[in-house]
C-alpha cells in the first residue's frame, strides 16, 4: 500500500441511458481518469450482487452500478430495483466485515460501521479505531490459542512419557540430541541425568510457560530470543508473561467496555503473538524430540499420488501425534496382510495440509495436496478414509465425503464433525485409534465405485525435511558457506515464504509466482505450510528446479545439491525459520531487521497467520500479505501495521496483492539491506 | 448443442484507426499486436475505418479465409455501428450475436485525449474483456410469431371511438368495449367545445354514427374486461356482458379508458353549500338550462391540482374550460358579473391566449390569487355565497358576494383503469394515469409489445388532443398487424429447469408477466420477456439464464477488466 494509490473502478453501465452517457461524455471530450472500466448490461437491474462481489474479489477497488434516472427506466422500474438491490449489496459487504468494521462483540449489536454514510460509532460509543484494532487482537488470540493448544499437547506428552519408565506408552524420545540441545538452552543441567528425566525438566519448563502465575516472562523466549529482540520486547512492554494469560487477556480486554485504546490494544496484540510465537517453538522442538529432528527426504507431492489399486488414507490435520502413529500402523504387516483380504495391492497413506507437512518431512509420505486441495482428493472417489485432527479442516468435507464411500474420521476431543466417525484419541490409546483407523479404511475399499474413480495424473518430486540442523549439516556442520555466499552476493537474500490458500487467489498461484521471481534472482526461498506443498506441487522443490535459480544462486545449489526452495516444515516450524533468521543475525552479529531477507504470506487466510505475521514483525522481518486483512477500515490501525510500528521493531507489513509486484518490492528492500551492510549488490 | 458452442472460438479482431479519432490516440498497431497474443484468437488487423465498404469486405473475408467463429471490432460505440457489423458477419455466415464490439473511441480516446499511454493500455483492457466475452458467446434466434389481426380498444369516448374507426377503416376487425351503457365517454356530459363553440353532440354524433354502422366494429357496450392472457399477436381476451362471457382473440390492444373529474369534497365548501360545483356539473346546468340569470359567477381555478404531494400536475383543460364557461355565462346573462381566480393561467397554443383576452374583453374578472392564502368560501345569512380573497396583484383582501361557486377540479384515473393496469400488466405513472414507454420516443406505446395508450388515460387532455392520440395510437397498432409476423427478441430470459426450485421469485419480480411458474419450475414466456435480466440478477438458485448477458459472460469480462483470462 504505497503512496499513489490508483483506484480502479468498474462501471456498470445500462443500456439506455448510462452507456449512452458515457457515450456522451466521449462525444463532448469529457476528459476523466483511464482507470475506469465499463461493463454494458441491459438494465442496472441485471447486476447481480455475485457481479460486484466477484468484481471486489478480483481486484476492484470501486464499483459503480449506473442506470436510468428513477422513474424513466427502460424497463419499467428495474433502475429503482437496482438502487434497492446496492443498498443491500453495500449492507452485506458491511456485514460480510471486509474493512474490519463489523463489531459483534455483545448482543447490542451488530453494529456495522461505515464512515461513507456517517456511521462512525457503534451503539456503545467505539469508534472504527476501536473496532478494527479489537477484531484485529481477537484474530491474533484465536490463531495463538490454536498453535498453543497443538503445543500443549506435544509437551504433555513429553511429559506423561517421561514419567514411565517402561512399558506400553505409545510415544518415545526419538531424537535424544534435540533433547539434549533443547535442555542446555533452557539452562538444565544434563550431565549424568536419564533421558526420561531431561524429558521431564524439559517438559515441565514449557508447561511452565503457560501458566506462570508471576509476571516473568517464558522459559523459551528467554532461551532463544536474541538479546537485542528481548530489550526491544521490554521497552514496549510486550515481553508475554504466559501462554493461557495472553490469550485470557486478549478476550478480556476486547470484550464490551474494557480496552478502546486502539495503541494500547495493538501493542498486546503484538504480546499475545509472541505467546503463539514461542508455542510454536515448543511445538517444533518437543515434536522434534518425539519424533526426530527431520533431515533432507525424497518424496512425491500432488493428487497424483493417490494409487488406484491401493488403500489410499488421507491423513489431514496439524498435529504428528496422530497422524506419525497413523503411518506407523499403515506400515505394520499385520495391516498389510488385511488388504490382501480385501483385494488391495497395499495402503497409501497421503498427507494433506500440516499433518502431512509432518510425516513427508520425516517418513517421505507423499503429500496429496495443501488445505484447498481437501475437497479435490475426496472428489478423486479412491479416498477409503480422511482421518482429521484439528485445524483447517473444512466442515464440507462431510458433505463431500458423503457423495462417495468416504469415510470422514475424527480424533480429537475438541474438533468433531456430525456425521464423521469419532475414535478419540488420547497419549494412551494412541496405537489403537491408529490401528482401528487404518482398519475403517481397508474394510471400506470394498465399497470403492471403481466407474467413479478419477485421480488426475499430476504429480512431481520434491525433497522435503529441511530443518535448521539439516541444512547447518548440508553446508557441511556449519553456517559459514552460507553467509560467505550472502556476503558475496552468490546467495542475493533469504525470503521465508509461509501460509494458507485463500480462494480469494488462484490456488497456488501467489505462493508459485513469487517464489520463481524471488529464485530467478538469486533469492534462496524457504518455507513451511500451505506454501511448501504448494512449491512442492509445482515442482519448485526438486532438484530440476535449479534451472529456475538465477545463475549465481544455481551454483550454490548444484555445489549443496539442494533445491532452491526449502521444505522447512508445517505451520508450526515457522518457529524454525526464526530460529534461522537468529542464528544468521548473530553469525554476522547484527540485529534482525538490517538482514537482506523477508517473510511473505502471498495466500494468507487463517487467524493463525495473523498472528504469525504480527511475531515475525515484533522480531524485525517484514512480512508481506498477498491478501488484505480487514483493517482498512481505520485508517490509524492501517498506519500503525504498515508504517508506524517500524519505529519500534523495525518491520512492518507491507500488502500487495499483485505477486509480482510482491516480488519486486521485496528484491528492493534486499537491495537496500545489502546497501546498508556494504554488501555486493 | 448447436456445430458453433461445440467449436473451439476462433475470434477475429478489427481495430478500428476511425481516421485519427481513435489511431490519433491510441497505439493501433501495438493494441493489435497484443490482441493477437490472446487466447482463441486466430486473427487481428488494424483497419483505418471499419465501417467503410472496404473495411466490411474485410470482415467477409476473414472470416472465410480464417474460418472465424467470433468477431470482434474494437471501434466506435455499438449505438451507432453494431447493426451495420452483425450485419456483415451474418452475410458471411456468422450469427450476429456472436459479434462482439470493444467500444475504445468514446469510452477510451475521445475520454483520456492527453494521455495516450494510459488510453492505449485501456484499449488493450476493453479488447481483453471483449475476448473474453466473446469466447462465450452463443448464436442466438429471433423467433417469428403470427400477429392477429384484429384490435381490442377498451373504451369508446371520443379517443376511443377515433382508434377504433381508423383501424377498422385500414380494415382490421376492431373489438370497442365500453363499460356504460352508451357510447361517448366525458363528451356525452358536456355543452359547448372550447375554442370553437360548437357543441358537443355536434362533435360526437357524426363519430358515433360511424362506429355503430361500421362492419369492422364489433361495438361492446356495457361490458368489462375480465381478464387478458398472451402477448403481442395473440392476446385471448374474455369480457363479462350483462352477466355472460364473451371471449375472443386479438393481435393488439388499446387503452383509452378515459378519466374522471375530481370531486373535491370538502375544498371550498364543495359538499357544504349547494353553490358550490364543479366546472362539469355547471355543463350539466347549461344543457338542462338551469342556470337562470345569477348575479356573480365565481371560478376557482386549481382546485386539488399542482398539490406538492399526490395529484402534482395540472390539469391541462381547467384554464381553457373556466374562460369558455365564463364566456358562455356573460353570452347568456350580460349582467352577471364573473370572477375567474387563478394561480396561474395558462392560455398555451395558439388559439387559447386570444380566447383569453376576449374573456377579459367581455368584462370578466381574473383575479390571482396564491396558493399560500387561498379563497375562502362563506355563506351569508341570505343563503348567498360570500368568496374572500387575497388579490397578490392588489396586494389587498377582496370580497365577491356571488350566487355560485365553480371549482376546476383536474382529471383523475378511475378504479377500473387502476384495475386494469394489473390485468394488462403496464404500469400507471406516480400521478396514477397510465405510463408510456418513453415520454418522447415512444408517447403512445407501452413497454410491453403490442399494447398502446391513447386519451385522458393517459395524461389530461382536450378533445383535440385526445383524437390526435388515439390516431397516433391506431397507427402504431396497424404495424404488427399490417406485417402480419412480429418478430420476438432474442436477448431474453430463460431457465435451467434442473435447479429451478419455483421459489416464484422472478414471477414477482417481473414487470412483463413474463414468468409463470409451472409444475413447480418457472416458464419464460418468451415474445412477453424483455431482456431486461432482473429476474437473472435475483435468482438464489442461478437458475434463469439470462441470454447474451449470462453469469459466466459477464463474470468473464469482470475478470478480464482485472488481467484474468
Amino acid at each position: 500500500m504505497g503512496t499513489g494509490f490508483e483506484p480502479r473502478i468498474l462501471v456498470f453501465l445500462c443500456n439506455w441511458c448510462s452507456y449512452v452517457g458515457a457515450d456522451l461524455a466521449g462525444v463532448s471530450r469529457i476528459q476523466y481518469p483511464p482507470n475506469v472500466i465499463p461493463i454494458r448490461v441491459m438494465c442496472s437491474g441485471r447486476v447481480d450482487p455475485k457481479f460486484v462481489i466477484e468484481a471486489f474479489k478480483r481486484g476492484a477497488d470501486g464499483i459503480l452500478v449506473t442506470g436510468c434516472h428513477l422513474g424513466d427506466c427502460h424497463y419499467i422500474d428495474g433502475n429503482y430495483m437496482a438502487e434497492v438491490r446496492m443498498k443491500f449489496v453495500k449492507e452485506f459487504l458491511g456485514e460480510a466485515g471486509l474493512r474490519g468494521l463489523c463489531c459483534k462483540i455483545c448482543m447490542m449489536g451488530p453494529c456495522k460501521l461505515d464512515p461513507a454514510v456517517g456511521v462512525v460509532r457503534t451503539i456503545c460509543g467505539a469508534d472504527v479505531d476501536t473496532v478494527v484494532a479489537r477484531s484485529l487482537v481477537r484474530s491474533i488470540a484465536g490463531g495463538c490459542a490454536a498453535h498453543a493448544d497443538h503445543a500443549f499437547e506435544a509437551a504433555h506428552t513429553l511429559y506423561l512419557l517421561s514419567k514411565r519408565e517402561s512399558g506400553n506408552f505409545p510415544y518415545k524420545v526419538t531424537d535424544e540430541e534435540k533433547l539434549k540441545t533443547v535442555a542446555k538452552k533452557l539452562g538444565i543441567e544434563i550431565e549424568g541425568k536419564k533421558v526420561s528425566d531431561i524429558a521431564k525438566e524439559v517438559s515441565e519448563k514449557a508447561l511452565e510457560d503457560y501458566g506462570r502465575v508471576h509476571s516473568e516472562t517464558l522459559n523459551f523466549l528467554r532461551a532463544y530470543a536474541p538479546k537485542k529482540r528481548i530489550e526491544i520486547f521490554e521497552k514496549l512492554g510486550v515481553l508475554p508473561r504466559a501462554i493461557w494469560r495472553e490469550i485470557c487477556e486478549a478476550m478480556h480486554r476486547t470484550t464490551t467496555g474494557v480496552d478502546v485504546d486502539p495503541t494500547n490494544l495493538l501493542l498486546h496484540g503484538v504480546r499475545t503473538a509472541l505467546a503463539d510465537c514461542y508455542a510454536e517453538l515448543i511445538a517444533t522442538e518437543l515434536q522434534d524430540v518425539l519424533f526426530g529432528t527431520p533431515k533432507p527426504v525424497e518424496a512425491v507431492a500432488n493428487l497424483g499420488v493417490l494409487d488406484a489399486k491401493k488403500v489410499n488414507l488421507i491423513i489431514h490435520g496439524h498435529n504428528p501425534l496422530l497422524s506419525m502413529k497413523v503411518v506407523e500402523a499403515a506400515t505394520s504387516e499385520e495391516m498389510l496382510s488385511l488388504t490382501k483380504d480385501v483385494g488391495a495391492e497395499g495402503i497409501n497413506v497421503a498427507g494433506i495440509c500440516c499433518t502431512g507437512n509432518e510425516v513427508l518431512m520425516r517418513f517421505g509420505v507423499p503429500a496429496a495436496g495443501n488445505v484447498l486441495h481437501q475437497e479435490m482428493a475426496l472428489a478423486t472417489g479412491a479416498i477409503e478414509a480422511m482421518v482429521v485432527d484439528y485445524q483447517c479442516i473444512f466442515p464440507a468435507v462431510m458433505d463431500v465425503a458423503k457423495c462417495f464411500h468416504t469415510k470422514l474420521i475424527t480424533t480429537m476431543p475438541v474438533a468433531k464433525i456430525p456425521g464423521a466417525i469419532h475414535l478419540e484419541w488420547s497419549p494412551e490409546k494412541a496405537d489403537e485409534v491408529a490401528k482401528e483407523t487404518v482398519k475403517t479404511a481397508i474394510e471400506n475399499f470394498k465399497n470403492r465405485d471403481a466407474g467413479r474413480v478419477y485421480i488426475p495424473d499430476v504429480k512431481n518430486k520434491c525433497i522435503a525435511g529441511f530443518s535448521v540442523e539439516a541444512i547447518v549439516k548440508a553446508l557441511g556442520g556449519t553456517l559459514e558457506p552460507l553467509l560467505k555466499a550472502v556476503k558475496n552476493g552468490d546467495i542475493y537474500g533469504i525470503v521465508g515464504i509461509v501460509g494458507c490458500n485463500n480462494p480469494k487467489v488462484t490456488q497456488d498461484s501467489g505462493h508459485v509466482t513469487i517464489a520463481k521471481e524471488l529464485i530467478a534472482n538469486n533469492v534462496l526461498t524457504l518455507g513451511t505450510g500451505c506454501w511448501s506443498i504448494a512449491a512442492a506441487k509445482h515442482g519448485l522443490m526438486s532438484l530440476d528446479a535449479q534451472k529456475l535459480a538465477g545463475e549465481r544462486l544455481r551454483g550454490i545449489l548444484e555445489a549443496l545439491k539442494i533445491p532452491p526452495c526449502l521444505h522447512m516444515g508445517s505451520c508450526v516450524d515457522n518457529s524454525r525459520i526464526l530460529n534461522a533468521v537468529f542464528a544468521v543475525a548473530e553469525a554476522l552479529g547484527v540485529d534482525v531487521p538490517d538482514l537482506p531477507i523477508f517473510g511473505s504470506a502471498p495466500e494468507a487466510m487463517s487467524e493463525k497467520a495473523v498472528a504469525i505475521g504480527t511475531w515475525f514483525v515484533a522480531h524485525g522481518v517484514n512480512v508481506h500479505l498477498g491478501t488484505v486483512p480487514p483493517v482498512l477500515g481505520s485508517e490509524k490501525v492501517t498506519r500503525l501495521l504498515t508504517e508506524d510500528i517500524v519505529k519500534h521493531t523495525g518491520a512492518r507489513f507491507v500488502v500487495e496483492p499483485d505477486p509480482k509486484k510482491a516480488a519486486s518490492l521485496i528484491l528492493e528492500h534486499i537491495a537496500n539491506r545489502r546497501k546498508a551492510l556494504g554488501l555486493s549488490s | 448443442m448447436g456445430q458453433i458452442e461445440r467449436e473451439a472460438p476462433r475470434i477475429g479482431i478489427f481495430v478500428c484507426h476511425c481516421g485519427i479519432n481513435i489511431g490519433g490516440v491510441v497505439n493501433v498497431p501495438e493494441v493489435v499486436e497484443y490482441a493477437k497474443k490472446l487466447p482463441n484468437v486466430v486473427h487481428a488487423e488494424d483497419n483505418l475505418y471499419t465501417c467503410s465498404s472496404q473495411g466490411l469486405g474485410k470482415i467477409k473475408e476473414s472470416i472465410r479465409k480464417y474460418n472465424l467463429n467470433r468477431v470482434i471490432v474494437a471501434s466506435c460505440t455499438p449505438r451507432t455501428h453494431e447493426p451495420l457489423f452483425r450485419s456483415a458477419c451474418e452475410e458471411a455466415g456468422v450469427n450476429k450475436y456472436l459479434f462482439e464490439m470493444a467500444n475504445i473511441r468514446e469510452q477510451c480516446s475521445w475520454v483520456h485525449m492527453h494521455v495516450p499511454r494510459e488510453a492505449t493500455e485501456k484499449a488493450k483492457d476493453l479488447i481483453r474483456m471483449a475476448v473474453a466475452r466473446a469466447r462465450l458467446l452463443e448464436p442466438q434466434v429471433e423467433v417469428e410469431i403470427d400477429v392477429e389481426p384484429s384490435a381490442l380498444v377498451i373504451g369508446a369516448g371520443i379517443a376511443g371511438m377515433n382508434a377504433a374507426l381508423c383501424l377498422a377503416n385500414r380494415g382490421f376487425k376492431v373489438y370497442l368495449v365500453e363499460k356504460e351503457p352508451d357510447v361517448g365517454g366525458m363528451l356525452r356530459r358536456l355543452y359547448r367545445m372550447y375554442p370553437t363553440g360548437q357543441t358537443a353532440s355536434e362533435v360526437l354524433e357524426p363519430v358515433v354514427r360511424a362506429v355503430k354502422s361500421h362492419e369492422k366494429i364489433e361495438l361492446l357496450t356495457s361490458t368489462i374486461i375480465k381478464s387478458v392472457k398472451g402477448f403481442i399477436g395473440n392476446f385471448d381476451v374474455t369480457a363479462e356482458r350483462a352477466g355472460k362471457e364473451v371471449k375472443f382473440k386479438v393481435g393488439t390492444i388499446i387503452v383509452a379508458t378515459g378519466a374522471v373529474e375530481y370531486e373535491p369534497v370538502g375544498l371550498y365548501g364543495y359538499g357544504k353549500y349547494k353553490g358550490a360545483i364543479t366546472q362539469l356539473q355547471l355543463e350539466e346546468m347549461f344543457r338542462n338550462g338551469k342556470l337562470g340569470k345569477p348575479d356573480a359567477v365565481v371560478m376557482i381555478l386549481c382546485v386539488g391540482a399542482r398539490e406538492p404531494e399526490g395529484r402534482t400536475y395540472c390539469g391541462r383543460i381547467c384554464c381553457a374550460t373556466s374562460i369558455k364557461n365564463a364566456l358562455l355565462i356573460k353570452g347568456a346573462s350580460p349582467e352577471t358579473d364573473v370572477y375567474i381566480l387563478y394561480r396561474d393561467l395558462q392560455a398555451y397554443g395558439k388559439e387559447y391566449e386570444e380566447y383569453h383576452r376576449m374573456a377579459r374583453e367581455a368584462g370578466i374578472t381574473f383575479v390571482n390569487y396564491v396558493p399560500d392564502n387561498p379563497p375562502k368560501v362563506l355563506e351569508e345569512p341570505s343563503g348567498k355565497l360570500k368568496v374572500k380573497v387575497y388579490d397578490a396583484l392588489l396586494y389587498m383582501d377582496i370580497e365577491i358576494p356571488c350566487d355560485l361557486v365553480v371549482l376546476s377540479t383536474p382529471l383523475v384515473q378511475h378504479e377500473y383503469g387502476k384495475e386494469l393496469s394489473r390485468m394488462l400488466k403496464v404500469p400507471l405513472g406516480s400521478d396514477g394515469f397510465f405510463l408510456e414507454a418513453h415520454v418522447k420516443l415512444r408517447p403512445v406505446d407501452f413497454a410491453t409489445d403490442g399494447i398502446y395508450v391513447c386519451g385522458t388515460a393517459h395524461s389530461p387532455k382536450d378533445v383535440s388532443e385526445s383524437v390526435m392520440q388515439a390516431y397516433a395510437a391506431a397507427s402504431r397498432a396497424s404495424i404488427p398487424m399490417a406485417m402480419g409476423r412480429v418478430k420476438s427478441e432474442a436477448i431474453i430470459a430463460s431457465v435451467y429447469e434442473d435447479k429451478c426450485m419455483g421459489c416464484g421469485l422472478c414471477k414477482d419480480l417481473c414487470k412483463f408477466g413474463a414468468i409463470v411458474i409451472e409444475g413447480r419450475r418457472a416458464k419464460v414466456i418468451a415474445p412477453l420477456c424483455k431482456g431486461c435480466g432482473m429476474c437473472a440478477a435475483s435468482c438464489p438458485s442461478n437458475s434463469l439464464i439470462m441470454k447474451h448477458f449470462t453469469d459466466h459472460q459477464v463474470i468473464a469480462q469482470i475478470n478480464a477488466a482485472f488481467g484474468g483470462m
